[in-house]
C-alpha cells in the first residue's frame, strides 16, 4: 500500500521534472535564435554612445544660446533704459516672445500630476488610462482658467505643439516621457486650481477613472520651446 | 522498524525532488524574466531617439544663430534710431512666431457639415469609459473633438490654424460653455470651419490616414469636407491677452 503511494508522488514528481527540462530547452532554443549576433550588440551600443554624445553636445549648445539670449536681453535693456520707444518695443518684444515660447518664463502657478489608475473597478481598462486627449483636456481648462503658459513634461506648449499617447509614453513636440504627467502652468495659482475643482469639473470626470493631483505653487518655471515651431 | 526506516527515506527523498523542482523553477522564472527589458530597445527605437538630437541640434543651432546675428545688428547700429529699427524687426519676427500677424500660404480648408443621409443610432455615453474621445451626445460636436482635431491636423503638418477665423496659438483654450463652443473668449457657432497652412496634399491624405472622416461620421453624424487652397489667409489672433504672472528668467545661471 504504502508503496503504490510513494509510485503515485514519484509519477508526478517526474512529469513536473521531465516538464521543467522540456520546456527549459525549448526556452533557449528560442532564444538562441532571437539573441542578437555579436554585430548587433556592437551597432546599439554605438549607437547608445552616439545619443549620449549628441545630448551632451545639445545641453552645451541649449547653455550657448541662454547665453547669446541673455547678452541680447542687457543690450535691450540698457536701449530701453535710455530711449523711451525702445522701452514701448522691448515691452512688446518680450510679451511677443513670452507668448511664443522663445524665452523661459517663471511665474506663480501650477503643477498637475496624473497618473493611471492601477486598480481598474471595470473591466473597461482603457478608462483607467491617460490618454492625450485627457492631458488637452486639463490642458484646455488651465488655459481657459487664464494660464500663461504651460509645459507637459517638460515640453513648453507652443501652437504648434502636438501630444501624442503611444502606449505608456507621451510624446509632446516630439520627444518622448513617461508617467506621471506632469502640467506645469503659470497663471494665478488659486484660479488654476478653482477651475480644475469646479463641480463637473475635471475632476470629477477623472474621478474614480485616473489619478490627477494639482499643487499651487509660488513659483514655477517653463522651459523654452526648442525645434522649429512651424506656427 | 525496517518500516520506518523506509518511511524515512521515501521522505528524505520526496524533499529532495521538491527542492530540486523548486530550485529548477525559481532559476526558470527568473532568466525568463530578466532578458526581456534589455532586450526591448531595438536599434530602430535607438535610431529615431539619435535622429531626434540631431534634429534639435540642428535647431538650436540655427536659434543661436539668429541670436548672434541679432546681437550683431544690435552693435553695429550707429545710432539710436537704427537699433529701434532692429529691435522692431525682432519684435515682427517674434510676433510672427507668437501668431500676432496674419500669415499667408498654401493650405487646406476643412468643413464640418451635417450628414445628409439618415443618422445612426448612437449610444449617450454618460461616462469617462466610453472615450475616446467623443464625449456626451450624438450629433453635436464638442469640444474635446475639435481639439483632437486640431492635434492631428498640427501631427499631419499644419503650420498655423484658425478656427471659424480664431487664430489658434499658444494659450488658445477650445471650450464647452454651455451648449456652445467657445475659442478663448469668442462663442464659435456649427458649421465649424477650420484652416490650416501647410502641404495641401500631406494634409488631407494624412487626416485621412487617422480616420478622421470616418470618427466624425460615426460619433457625431457629421461629414468632413476638405478643400485644398493656393492662397489661404490665416487671421492673426485678436483676442486681449495680458500677461501679469509670467516674466522671462533673466537671473544668470538657473537653467
Amino acid at each position: 500500500m504504502r508503496i503504490r503511494k510513494f509510485h503515485l508522488y514519484l509519477t508526478f514528481v517526474m512529469i513536473s521534472t521531465g516538464f521543467l527540462i522540456s520546456n527549459s530547452i525549448e526556452m533557449t532554443r528560442i532564444k538562441n535564435i532571437d539573441r542578437r549576433s555579436e554585430n548587433q550588440w556592437q551597432q546599439e551600443a554605438q549607437l547608445n554612445e552616439r545619443i549620449i554624445e549628441e545630448r551632451e553636445k545639445n545641453r552645451k549648445l541649449e547653455e550657448q544660446l541662454m547665453n547669446a539670449q541673455r547678452q541680447t536681453a542687457k543690450v535691450e535693456e540698457a536701449m530701453a533704459d535710455h530711449q523711451s520707444e525702445a522701452a514701448t518695443v522691448l515691452s512688446e518684444l518680450e510679451q511677443a516672445r513670452m507668448l511664443a515660447g522663445l524665452v523661459q518664463v517663471e511665474g506663480p502657478g501650477v503643477i498637475v500630476t496624473m497618473r493611471d489608475n492601477p486598480k481598474p473597478t471595470s473591466t473597461n481598462v482603457s478608462a483607467y488610462i491617460v490618454h492625450e486627449g485627457d492631458i488637452w483636456k486639463v490642458v484646455n481648462e488651465l488655459l481657459a482658467a487664464g494660464a500663461e503658459g504651460i509645459s507637459v513634461n517638460g515640453q513648453r506648449l507652443v501652437s504648434g505643439t502636438v501630444i501624442r499617447c503611444v502606449g505608456p509614453t507621451v510624446i509632446v513636440n516630439g520627444v518622448k516621457s513617461a508617467a506621471p504627467f506632469e502640467i506645469t502652468a503659470i497663471g494665478d495659482p488659486a484660479v488654476l486650481e478653482g477651475a480644475l475643482h469646479l463641480p463637473g469639473g475635471i475632476f470629477d470626470w477623472f474621478e474614480g477613472f485616473v489619478e490627477i493631483d494639482v499643487t499651487k505653487k509660488d513659483l514655477v518655471s517653463l522651459p523654452a520651446f526648442v525645434g522649429d515651431n512651424k506656427g | 522498524m525496517k518500516n520506518l526506516v523506509r518511511k524515512r527515506k521515501i521522505t528524505f527523498i520526496l524533499t529532495l525532488i521538491s527542492a530540486i523542482i523548486g530550485i529548477m523553477l525559481a532559476t526558470q522564472l527568473q532568466s525568463n524574466l530578466t532578458p526581456k527589458v534589455t532586450e526591448s530597445r531595438s536599434i530602430t527605437e535607438l535610431r529615431g531617439t539619435l535622429l531626434k538630437e540631431l534634429e534639435k541640434s540642428k535647431s538650436i543651432l540655427s536659434d543661436i544663430s539668429k541670436y548672434d546675428q541679432l546681437n550683431y545688428q544690435y552693435e553695429t547700429a550707429l545710432n539710436d534710431r537704427e537699433s529701434i529699427a532692429v529691435m522692431k524687426e525682432e519684435l515682427q519676427r517674434a510676433k510672427k512666431l507668437a501668431g500676432l500677424v496674419p500669415l499667408e500660404d498654401r493650405g487646406i480648408v476643412l468643413r464640418i457639415e451635417d450628414n445628409d443621409s439618415a443618422p445612426t443610432p448612437v449610444e449617450y455615453p454618460t461616462e469617462r469609459g466610453n472615450l475616446p474621445p467623443s464625449g456626451e451626445s450624438s450629433g453635436v460636436v464638442l469640444d474635446d473633438d475639435l481639439r483632437w482635431l486640431v492635434n492631428e491636423m498640427l501631427a499631419n503638418g499644419a503650420k498655423a490654424i484658425s478656427i471659424n477665423g480664431n487664430r489658434l496659438i499658444s494659450t488658445s483654450s477650445i471650450r464647452n460653455v454651455g451648449d456652445e463652443i467657445q475659442v478663448d473668449t469668442k462663442t464659435i457657432q456649427p458649421p465649424y470651419e477650420i484652416k490650416a497652412l501647410g502641404e495641401p496634399e500631406t494634409l488631407i491624405s494624412g487626416l485621412k490616414l487617422e480616420g478622421v472622416e470616418n470618427f466624425f461620421l460615426q460619433s457625431v453624424n457629421k461629414q468632413i469636407v476638405m478643400e485644398e487652397r493656393e492662397h489661404l489667409v490665416i487671421p492673426a489672433f485678436t483676442g486681449e491677452k495680458t500677461i501679469r504672472f509670467m516674466t522671462p528668467v533673466k537671473a544668470k545661471g538657473d537653467s
